[in-house]
């Protein structure tokens, strides 16, 4: 065997190496239904009837009874804006969870008043452990907070220009705002009680906005956010995950691209192509034999 | 070469694994941590600041928001060596701020009374508010004695205390000694109004009340007659006198020149078999100054209405979206009253209907209604004299199970259109209109199941990899009706791919002709002039050539030795020696089969090596030692 051919044989081998192992290795990227991590999804998808939306174009058509959770570490378009607004418009629930992400272009695109401040939220006593984990006990009675007892949040920030009837949920009054980052607080920063969880009528639907994603992840299953996500279970015809906003990982682009060539394999046209390139290697030595002579 | 190709594919399987690995790698931009794999880590200081900051709030006597801050402290994340003392200090302070409440509403409830010369009921407040002011001592050096506690724990006064954990200490310090200042003006105020009261005692005249009334019982709703007379030493003429009910006021009356009093009462509709009447007199005006007030002995009125019982039943379970039937009696002292009946399903009304005695009212369960436990509420409203009453059930929601019967065909040749058709069905009959979904590897078809239950569709199967096997389909209905319960149903199907099975029936048979064809393949040139020597002998074996006694001397003993036993190995062993056999691996091929003369051959193997291919000379010893070996072998092969 010639060096040339060895080096194409173990690329190929390579390839094919990389693209089992990158098929079956599970994913880690956050926020997705896949990850059986500490920071996927994997445990919401499993205990609740979630879908895995992977485009906002694919909202469903009558959406009403149904919920969307999106999470928006991503930009949107002006189309992704608008399927939204016409999903809470016609009688979706918007379930938007942020902290730093894009949160606030959704909202000023609906028209409500109501920012995630974008500042971490610090809580030196009403704790889960350290200050960057916020228990939220000052909860409201509504459908959404029926049964909970005290939320954990993880890095999360908080809500501005809410108005308190729109409010389902507080920090505590020894949270605080770290506006310069030195996680201790300074005259002038905002101390609590501060929104972190509000609800908002818009149209035939509702919009709820919730000042930390990662109350959905597999890790933060603590009591209060499992009752949060079985009462927004419970209150959902259909449940919708987003995972089309969330930052994009090597890892998910290269499955991506491994379902796609999967999918495109499964065509008539690529499984024809796939039997005509077996053959047509099958029978090269044939051929080149007959050359030969 | 080998050596260098298998270097050459280490380093390119590194080269090419090692900019995947970030593919793999955990994403790192997300704000947030596991909350698992963190430590926890208390901030003592902050729980000093804490407390200097409700100490403050109730030093300006912000009770309320102290106690909320307090509350909220319940769930702060404390050290476990300080959560004894902490929640010590938690209750010691609540009890503080209850009681300092308390004590300034007495006190002002007692100026308030002296100021309209209720003595007696100030005398009351102000022993009160001398009990409070002395616990409230109490508790403040309480408190403070476990300040000083909790502060040697944290070890403030150590030297390695931060400065941040000092300067919270001496906030909550601070407080403290705020705190115990208003105390102090608390208990300087309870004296100030205790010697107010001592001098209002004697300055004021006595006053007397008196209180009766008829008659002493009524329905609810009717009025009685309430009279009595004001005086000191004689008759108090034209003082406004107030009736409490239930020491709430109810009605005026001014007193007469003989100081008596006359009032027409009406009892208001509360279903309470006993209410109490007093009479007050407040000095008003001139009288503020001379006379003391005055309240009459309480009088007790029976009080009458006719109760009502309420009987109900309803079926224990129910479907979302069809009827119940909720039955029962309402009956009180006089039947044939037509009463307002409610019905409430989970504390929202559901229906309202006027009965008399029994009823059956039909009602239907909610079509949104969870399935689960919910609660049934019916309750008579009150009426005039006929009291309310209320009866809750307990009522579980179940959907109906439905059942499909699903064709379909058992075997799918791929790719086609699969034709499903079946029923849908509960116990009591055909299930119309339902939406019926089908899922076969990534196509899909949706139905409605007619007037009896049936449907029937087909869903195109895709082309794809597979071969021949079962493959699931999966069948989800969705009932119309909201008492019937989705379904979901997964049946197997044997598929084949033609296609996919004929193309790779050509490649194997493309592969085996090609493997046949190299079988079949003339055998190189050298081996066509390999001779064939005692062919006749042994017709099963054709020996190639072999080394022979080309050599002279001793080099020409030991190969002619080595021939000689090779021949009669080859023999027995039906296994020929070809021209690209190495002298090893013949041994080797020849050892596993002839184990008896393993060791001698593999030594005579070695003589004729040394023959062959050293430079050394050899001398006469191992040409005798390879004639004994041969000698050896060929007797070990004798039968």
């Amino acid at each position: 065997m010639n060096l040339r051919k060895f080096l194409a044989m173990l690329s190929g081998a390579l390839l094919l190496i990389l693209a089992i192992v990158a098929w079956f290795f599970p994913s880690n990227e956050d926020f997705r239904t896949e990850n059986p991590f500490w920071n996927g999804a994997k445990e919401m998808s499993l205990n609740y009837p979630v879908l895995a939306l992977e485009s906002l174009l694919n909202l469903p058509a009558s959406p009403q009874g149904a919920t969307l959770i999106l999470i928006p570490y991503l930009k949107f378009s002006p189309a992704e804006l608008e399927a939204l607004n016409s999903f809470v418009s016609q009688g979706g629930r918007l379930i938007l969870a942020d902290d730093y992400g894009y949160g606030n272009q959704v909202l000023e695109y609906l028209g409500l008043k109501a920012r995630f401040s974008r500042h971490p939220l610090l809580d030196p006593l009403a704790n889960y452990k350290s200050k960057w984990f916020p228990r939220i006990s000052r909860l409201k009675e509504s459908a959404l907070t029926t049964n909970i007892d005290s939320l954990v949040l993880n890095h999360a920030t908080s809500l501005t220009n809410v108005e308190d009837s729109d409010v389902l949920g507080w920090s505590s009054s020894f949270s605080f705002l770290d506006h310069n980052g030195d996680q201790l607080w300074q005259e002038g920063e905002p101390t609590g009680p501060l929104a972190v969880v509000s609800s908002h009528a818009l149209g035939k639907g509702e919009i709820v906005l919730i000042a930390d994603p990662s109350l959905f992840i597999n890790s933060m299953s603590l009591a209060g956010n499992e009752q949060l996500r079985q009462n927004i279970a419970a209150t959902s015809a259909k449940l919708l995950l987003d995972q089309s906003h969330l930052p994009p990982s090597n890892l998910h682009q290269t499955k991506s691209m491994l379902a796609y060539l999967r999918g495109s394999l499964t065509t008539p046209l690529g499984t024809l192509g796939v039997v005509i390139l077996a053959l047509t290697i099958t029978l090269m030595p044939l051929w080149q034999e007959r050359r030969r002579k | 070469m080998k050596r260098l190709a298998l270097a050459l594919g280490v380093v390119i399987l590194l080269a090419a694994f090692v900019p995947g690995f970030p593919s793999f790698a955990q994403p790192a931009n997300i704000p947030h941590e596991n909350p698992e794999a963190i430590k926890s880590s208390p901030d003592p200081a902050a729980l000093l600041l804490s407390y200097g900051e409700i100490f403050s709030l109730a030093s300006i006597r912000q009770y309320d928001d102290a106690q909320s801050l307090l509350q909220e402290l319940q769930r702060a994340n404390i050290p476990d060596e300080l959560r004894y003392l902490a929640d010590r200090y938690r209750t010691l302070s609540q009890r503080l701020f209850a009681t300092l409440d308390n004590l300034e509403l007495t006190l002002d409830e007692a100026a308030a009374l002296l100021a309209t010369s209720q003595l007696e009921e100030a005398e009351e407040k102000l022993a009160s508010a001398k009990t409070a002011a002395r616990e409230a001592q109490l508790l403040l050096g309480d408190i403070e004695t476990a300040t000083g506690a909790m502060a040697d724990i944290l070890g403030v006064f150590a030297a390695s205390a931060t400065e941040r954990l000092r300067g919270a200490y001496d906030r909550l310090e601070a407080s403290l000694e705020r705190l115990r200042e208003l105390l102090d003006e608390l208990a300087r105020l309870q004296q100030s109004l205790a010697h107010q009261y001592q001098i209002i005692l004697m300055r004021l005249i006595p006053t007397e009340l008196s209180l009766s009334v008829a008659p002493s019982s009524v329905f609810i709703g009717e009025s009685l007659t309430a009279w009595g007379r004001l005086s000191n030493t004689g008759p108090l003429p034209q003082r406004e006198i107030t009736i409490l009910l239930d020491d709430k006021p109810l009605a005026r009356a001014t007193t007469s020149a003989a100081g008596s009093y006359l009032a027409s009462i009406t009892i208001p509709y509360k279903y309470v078999a006993k209410m109490t009447l007093r009479a007050v007199y407040l000095p008003s005006g001139d009288d503020i100054g001379t006379y003391q007030a005055s309240k009459s002995p309480l009088v007790a009125i029976d009080t009458r209405f006719y109760p009502t019982s309420l009987e109900v039943s309803a079926p224990e379970t129910a479907y979302p979206g069809l009827p119940i039937t909720i039955s029962g009696r309402v009956s009180s002292t006089t039947d044939g009253v037509s009463r307002t009946l409610q019905v409430l399903w989970d504390n929202a009304k559901l229906a309202e209907e006027t009965v008399k005695g029994k009823f059956d009212l039909e009602i239907t369960t909610p079509e949104g209604a969870q399935t689960g436990k919910h609660e049934l509420t019916v309750l008579v409203a009150p009426q005039g004299r006929y009291a309310g009453a209320r009866e809750r059930l307990s009522i579980r929601v179940f959907r109906l199970p439905i059942q499909i019967d699903v064709q379909l065909p058992r075997l799918i040749i791929l790719p086609s259109a699969i034709r499903a058709s079946g029923r849908v069905s509960h116990n009591l009959g055909a299930v119309k209109d339902a939406r019926v979904s089908l899922a076969f590897k990534g196509a899909s078809a949706v139905t409605k199941t007619a007037a009896d239950g049936s449907f029937s569709t087909s869903i195109e199967a895709p082309l794809d990899l597979s071969l021949v096997g079962p493959k699931e389909l999966t069948i989800t209905v969705s009932p119309a009706e909201p008492w019937y319960a989705p379904l979901e149903v997964r049946r197997q199907t044997f598929t084949v791919n033609p296609a996919n099975l004929g193309l790779l029936l050509a490649g194997f048979l493309s592969l085996g002709l090609l493997v046949y064809k190299r079988v079949r393949a003339p055998k190189p040139e050298a081996q066509k002039t390999t001779p064939q020597p005692q062919a006749e002998e042994i017709p099963a074996l054709t020996p190639p050539p072999r080394p022979r006694g080309e050599l002279a001397g001793t080099r020409g003993k030991v190969l002619a030795a080595y021939t000689s036993a090779l021949e009669m190995v080859e023999r027995r062993t039906a296994m020929a020696m070809a021209a690209s056999t190495t002298l090893r691996e013949f041994l080797k091929a020849a050892a596993s089969r002839l184990p008896d003369i393993a060791e001698p051959f593999t030594e005579l193997t070695t003589l004729a090596e040394l023959a062959l291919y050293s430079a050394r000379e050899l001398d006469e010893t191992t040409a005798t030692r390879a004639e004994q070996l041969a000698s050896t072998i060929k007797k070990g092969l004798l039968p």
